[in-house]
């Protein structure tokens, strides 16, 4: 998980996810479409630890997992 | 006497020389305990190496007053041999790396490497001055006991003067440090007034780092020391000793502020102790390769700040 990351290198995205279908565009990233934001949060959850990723919330509604 | 035979007089010379040196890398092992050598077999081998160090230097001294000048190239063996130490030093701690939760850092693992060598020089030298002091003494008294004294105390002298030499100075020395407040707002996390990251978008992290999050805050006393405390290498040797004295549950962040040049550290430690972290992050060593601006170099260190 995340660890102090001093010298700023950049990080991956590894997956999306997000309540709107609209947002799916093409792209590296996974995308997962959740119908709801209380299945979303826990799809995020689960995707996170599969992955050991960290999460980064944006201010539009949603998620991105990204390498840690 | 015959001649096959070492005399005396070369015998109590290179003993006690041998003693004194191996002496002086006991007395440097047992301070920085902090740092790495781990407890029974990394003590084992220091010593082992601080005795060859010793061996090398009190040999020199007979080697030299029977003429023997060729013999003093060994010396040059020793240095080779500690060069191996630190090799190996660095080596066998940048093999930790990947088993560790947070890493040294490079500079950090640079620096307590060639810590260790010097530490060899320490008893190389220490037994030279020994074997010196007893070998000069001899052209007043007979003694073996007052010339071992009198040698003994000149490999003090010298002992004491590299000790003040080589001595580093540590973060509490240019800086201070103070808890800070660990608070989630809009999905980001900040300590006080600055912002540390967004990496915590899930609402466990969230929780996690709210409930026990702990933080604190670095500010250098002068711009100067500004320079030293953003150099990566030390940011991540500071993060580190605080990771080592508290354990790391889940997180760790650094971040650097750029108005004021403070530094913040937050975690999530296993021991919540927010005083044994500042006094860790105070007593963390400046690193050495950081330590090269000139306003640095003329600081005073604080009496007793660090071992």
């Amino acid at each position: 998980m995340t660890q102090a990351n001093v010298t700023g290198g950049s990080r991956e995205i590894l997956a999306l996810i997000t309540t709107d279908e609209k947002r799916v565009k093409n792209g590296k990233a996974t995308m997962f479409v959740c119908k709801d934001e209380e299945e979303q949060k826990k799809i995020l959850q689960e995707v996170a630890f599969a992955l050991n990723a960290d999460v980064v919330r944006l201010s539009n509604g949603t998620y991105m997992v990204v390498k840690a | 006497m015959r001649e096959t035979y070492i005399s005396a007089e070369t015998m109590a010379l290179i003993v006690i020389a041998i003693i004194a040196g191996t002496l002086a890398r006991f007395f440097t092992l047992r301070e920085d305990y902090r740092q790495y050598p781990s407890y029974p077999n990394g003590y084992l081998i220091h010593l082992l190496t601080g005795f060859v160090a010793a061996a090398l230097g009190a040999v020199a001294v007979p080697a030299l007053t029977t003429k023997n000048y060729v013999a003093v190239t060994f010396l040059s063996l020793a240095i080779q041999q500690f060069r191996d130490i630190r090799r190996i030093e660095a080596q066998s701690l940048e093999a930790l790396e990947k088993t560790e939760f947070t890493k040294r850092g490079e500079a950090y693992i640079d620096g307590i490497a060639k810590t260790f060598e010097a530490r060899n020089y320490f008893s190389l030298t220490v037994a030279l001055f020994t074997g010196t002091g007893f070998y000069i003494a001899g052209f007043w008294m007979a003694s073996f006991f007052m010339r071992g004294m009198i040698g003994i105390l000149l490999g003090g002298i010298a002992f004491f003067a590299i000790k003040h030499f080589s001595k580093g100075k540590n973060i509490g020395d240019i800086a201070t440090v103070e808890a800070g407040k660990v608070r989630i707002e809009n999905d980001q996390l900040f300590v006080d007034d600055v912002f540390v990251s967004n990496l915590v978008g899930s609402e466990m992290a969230q929780n996690l780092l709210r409930e026990e999050g702990i933080a604190v805050v670095i500010r250098p006393r002068s711009p100067y020391y500004r320079i030293a405390l953003d150099n990566y290498g030390q940011r991540q040797a500071i993060v580190f000793e605080a990771a080592r004295a508290l354990g790391i549950k889940r997180y760790s962040f650094t971040r650097k502020e750029f108005q004021e040049g403070r530094i913040v550290i937050a975690l999530v430690p296993i021991i919540p102790d927010i005083q044994r972290m500042i006094d860790v992050v105070k007593k963390t060593p400046l690193l050495e390769n950081v330590n090269k601006i000139q306003a640095l170099m003329k600081t005073q260190r604080k009496r007793g700040s660090c071992p």
